[in-house]
């Protein structure tokens, strides 16, 4: 876990000899420019609506599972990149029981706001919930919206997406 | 090796100390048990043997361990707020050295842990390897195996 997120590259990741060797693998296979498309993608975890989050970097899958109104499964899996040398799936393993783990420093203040937020709406004080964060400083460009690291951009565009699909 | 009485009565003096540490909230007192080179393991499968290729509930080595004793004691995680009362419980100790100041304790547990009006309880057994060191033993492995180690949890935020 040393080698954390910063600024979309792991943090001596040019130093790493199991990623120098990873990322010469790749230009033999596929040549430099396509090696360079494939490590160029600068994303940390890429939701896809509704409910997996994929984090490529560190080999991480995410499920959010609801098993009913008060009730969610959480799911964490971590993936092998075929060819890739076997210290990378280690690490992915370590980052799994780091980051994924019922026992995690990460993710288990995420699942209880999960619950607490849950306890919150069975108590119906506010009809609505605010996810206006950020709202005033999203910025349109040719991929879509972006918004800054506190945004609430995420929650309304997958909230956007499901209103279309039941008015579509 | 046959150990005497006193030995086996002082490794579950330790472990008894270790339980109490815990539920103590003394967690830099209980870091201290552990050896420098010393991991914490809590496999996500029964009989589990193998870390490097299948994921564990917990495989902390001493630094991760450090991280989480600050993160214990710094009284601000979500998770930790009200910060949980716990009781250790630890029965039918069985302890054998292969080794010269080297000794395996392997144990039945029962850990309560109470936040906020709800109970959890987890069970299972444990195992310590341990070195003597200065009159007093070190953990070099802790593996706690709980009986749904491959079941669905809530957060785990105090260890076992």
């Amino acid at each position: 876990m040393t080698n954390f997120y910063k600024k979309g590259v792991l943090v001596n990741e040019e130093q790493d000899p199991v990623v120098r060797r990873y990322k010469a693998m790749l230009v033999e296979r596929f040549g430099c420019e396509q090696a360079a498309a494939v490590l160029g993608m600068n994303r940390f975890n890429n939701i896809i609506y509704p409910n997996l989050i994929i984090n490529a970097q560190h080999q991480q899958m995410r499920v959010t599972i609801p098993l009913a109104v008060d009730l969610t499964l959480i799911r964490f899996y971590c993936f092998r990149l075929k060819g890739a040398p076997d210290e990378m799936f280690h690490r992915a393993i370590r980052f799994l029981s780091t980051s994924g783990s019922p026992a995690s420093m990460i993710s288990s203040d995420d699942i209880e706001m999960l619950e607490r937020c849950q306890r919150g709406l069975v108590k119906k004080a506010s009809p609505w919930v605010n996810f206006a964060r950020g709202a005033d400083s999203d910025r349109r460009d040719s991929d879509g919206t972006v918004g800054g690291a506190a945004s609430e951009l995420p929650m309304r565009v997958q909230f956007e997406a499901w209103v279309n699909y039941l008015t579509q | 090796m046959t150990l005497s009485y006193e030995t086996q009565r002082e490794v579950e003096l330790f472990l008894l100390n270790e339980a109490k540490l815990l539920d103590a909230g003394e967690f830099k007192a209980w870091l201290e048990l552990y050896a420098p080179q010393g991991v914490y393991w809590m496999p996500s499968q029964p009989g589990q043997a193998d870390a490097k290729n299948v994921a564990s509930i917990m495989y902390e080595d001493h630094a991760i361990l450090a991280m989480r004793v600050r993160r214990l004691l710094e009284a601000r995680a979500l998770v930790l707020t009200p910060m949980p009362r716990t009781t250790h419980l630890i029965s039918n100790i069985e302890v054998t050295s292969d080794a010269p100041d080297q000794y395996v304790a392997d144990a039945a547990f029962v850990y309560v842990e109470h936040q906020d009006g709800r109970q959890h309880i987890y069970s299972g057994r444990h195992t310590h390897h341990l070195v003597r060191r200065n009159g007093s033993f070190r953990i070099a492995l802790k593996r706690v195996a709980l009986l749904d180690c491959d079941g669905k949890h809530s957060p785990i935020t105090i260890p076992i």
